[in-house]
């Protein structure tokens, strides 16, 4: 079977959605992985809040993951026939998988926003409210790159066309 | 950033963890009432330092103080086996920071006439001087045998304060020997690195504070230029203003001319402190809070390097420090303002 141009596009912005978002978020994880050992090997009672600080960087892959499923659903490659897309829709995709996969990259941010936070959760237990706040606010910019994907992918008829 | 924030992760995530673990001032309430080592022991339970004390340690201060001694030294070990590969001079400055402890204790006991036992058992592991080599300088009859054994090792300057101590009696020229050969040699090392601007300021803090130290002594003492310029290290800006006038200036005098720098207005305070006690520790102490707030002001510009490792390091001394001091207090039954006015604060 050969693909059409405009499906050979909207597959490749799911690759870039999960490929870049995957990339982040290990990034992110892993800096709040380092921190969490760290704090773990003087106090493993820490290892709660340091769970949660550590997931936090996570979810960008999860944004990447949906930002690629929504496409591959959208140009039938999950979930029934692959569908016929005109070349500018195959674009549209792409462009939706870019931006959920640079705004992905806030994983970076939030994974050393939450390394920092383990260390002041580790000095001071009492913190950990605030340092999870701190780092959810890096989360915001990924949620809006997922929603701008999402209104790409409405506009241009991927989803619900 | 991110290759700094990374490699330094783990240490500073783990240093703020252990500072989590200081303690806390509600502790330090209860500690400035303490009468006994027993007393001090049985509040230091829970912290780090309890795991390290003896049944000795509940009965004799000297016991205890080495019990929180190891411990400190347990923990440069620990942190010096992890920090990063680049910052391999904070290593050296832990390592030669115990040496210098545990040959000011010989020279101490030399001074003090201490049995060689005496000496041995105040010995604390954790420098690049090994037990075996502490034991053969326990031998020595003096304070000249001493000092010739420590030839071929980097502290073979420290002979350049015995004549002076022989004139003296007192250690201060050897301990200001032993402090310049320990800080002298980190900051022309660390002028020459590149990557480690903080660790340069903390050094350069340390440089002036120990030229301070010295100039303010030995005017008090009444003691002339020409006998502590061998003890100064002349790397240093704050030189170049004191010197030209230190034998014509009095002590008002002389620390009116650190005008325009961060020193002043401590040191002023610690006057009026001193022409009230007559004590020289008042300018020792404002001199040792300016290095306690130096390395808290790295710790707040450099949170994601090597702010955080010394923050700790000179939180974790002063905690040490403080700790010693209320330990001491123990043997001359000193009342709770005097100890609390002894401490370190920031």
């Amino acid at each position: 079977m050969e693909l059409s141009m405009g499906v050979i596009l909207a597959i490749m912005g799911a690759a870039v959605s999960m490929g870049l978002a995957a990339i982040a978020s290990g990034i992110g994880v892993g800096l709040a992985g380092v921190a969490g050992a760290g704090v773990i090997s003087e106090d493993p009672r820490k290892f709660g809040p340091v769970l949660v600080l550590q997931a936090l960087p996570q979810t960008q892959g999860i944004y990447g993951f949906l930002g690629a499923v929504l496409i591959l659903i959208g140009v039938g490659v999950l979930g029934g026939e692959i569908k016929e897309i005109p070349i500018g829709m195959g674009y549209a995709a792409l462009g939706g998988g870019i931006v959920v996969g640079l705004s992905s990259f806030t994983a970076i941010a939030q994974g050393a926003i939450s390394a920092s936070g383990m260390g002041a959760v580790a000095k001071r237990p009492e913190t950990f409210g605030q340092a999870v706040v701190l780092a959810v606010m890096a989360e915001t910019f990924a949620i809006f790159g997922l929603l701008i994907a999402i209104l790409i992918f409405v506009g241009s008829k991927i989803m619900g066309g | 950033m991110i290759r700094d924030a990374l490699s330094y992760l783990y240490v500073n995530a783990k240093v703020m963890a252990k500072e989590g673990k200081f303690i806390s001032p509600a502790r330090w309430e209860d500690l400035w009432g303490c009468k006994s080592p027993g007393e001090i022991a049985s509040l230091l339970e829970g912290t780090d330092y309890f795991p390290y004390l003896s049944e000795r340690a509940i009965s004799e201060a000297r016991e205890l103080e080495n019990a929180i001694l190891k411990e400190f030294s347990s923990l440069g070990r620990e942190i010096s086996k992890i920090i990063p590969k680049g910052a391999w001079l904070i290593k050296e400055y832990l390592l030669r920071k115990w040496d210098v402890i545990n040959l000011r204790t010989v020279m101490r006991g030399i001074q003090g006439g201490l049995r060689k036992e005496e000496i041995l058992d105040s010995f604390v592991e954790g420098g690049e001087l090994d037990f075996m080599f502490f034991r053969a300088l326990t031998d020595a009859e003096g304070m000249d045998s001493f000092v010739g054994l420590l030839a071929k090792t980097p502290y073979q300057s420290l002979k350049d304060g015995v004549a002076r101590y022989h004139v003296a009696k007192n250690l201060f020229f050897l301990e200001a020997a032993l402090d310049k050969i320990l800080w002298e040699d980190l900051w022309i090392k660390v002028l020459n690195l590149k990557g480690m601007k903080e660790f340069g300021d903390f050094i350069g803090t340390s440089v002036e504070t120990h030229n301070l130290k010295i100039i303010l002594r030995a005017k008090d003492n009444g003691l002339p230029l020409e006998d502590i310029e061998p003890f100064l290290i002349h790397e240093c800006t704050l030189l170049n203003e004191l010197l030209p006038a230190f034998d014509e200036e009095d002590l008002p005098g002389l620390i009116s001319l650190l005008e325009d720098t961060i020193y002043l207005e401590p040191l002023l305070r610690a006057l009026a402190e001193h022409e009230r006690t007559s004590s020289i520790l008042s300018f020792e102490q404002a001199l040792d809070n300016m290095v306690v707030r130096k390395a808290e002001d790295i710790r707040k510009k450099k949170p994601f390097g090597l702010g955080p490792l010394i923050g700790f390091l000179v939180s974790k001394e002063k905690e040490v420090g403080n700790l010693l001091a209320i330990v001491r207090s123990t043997e001359v039954a000193l009342n709770r303002d005097e100890i609390r006015e002894s401490l370190i604060r920031n």
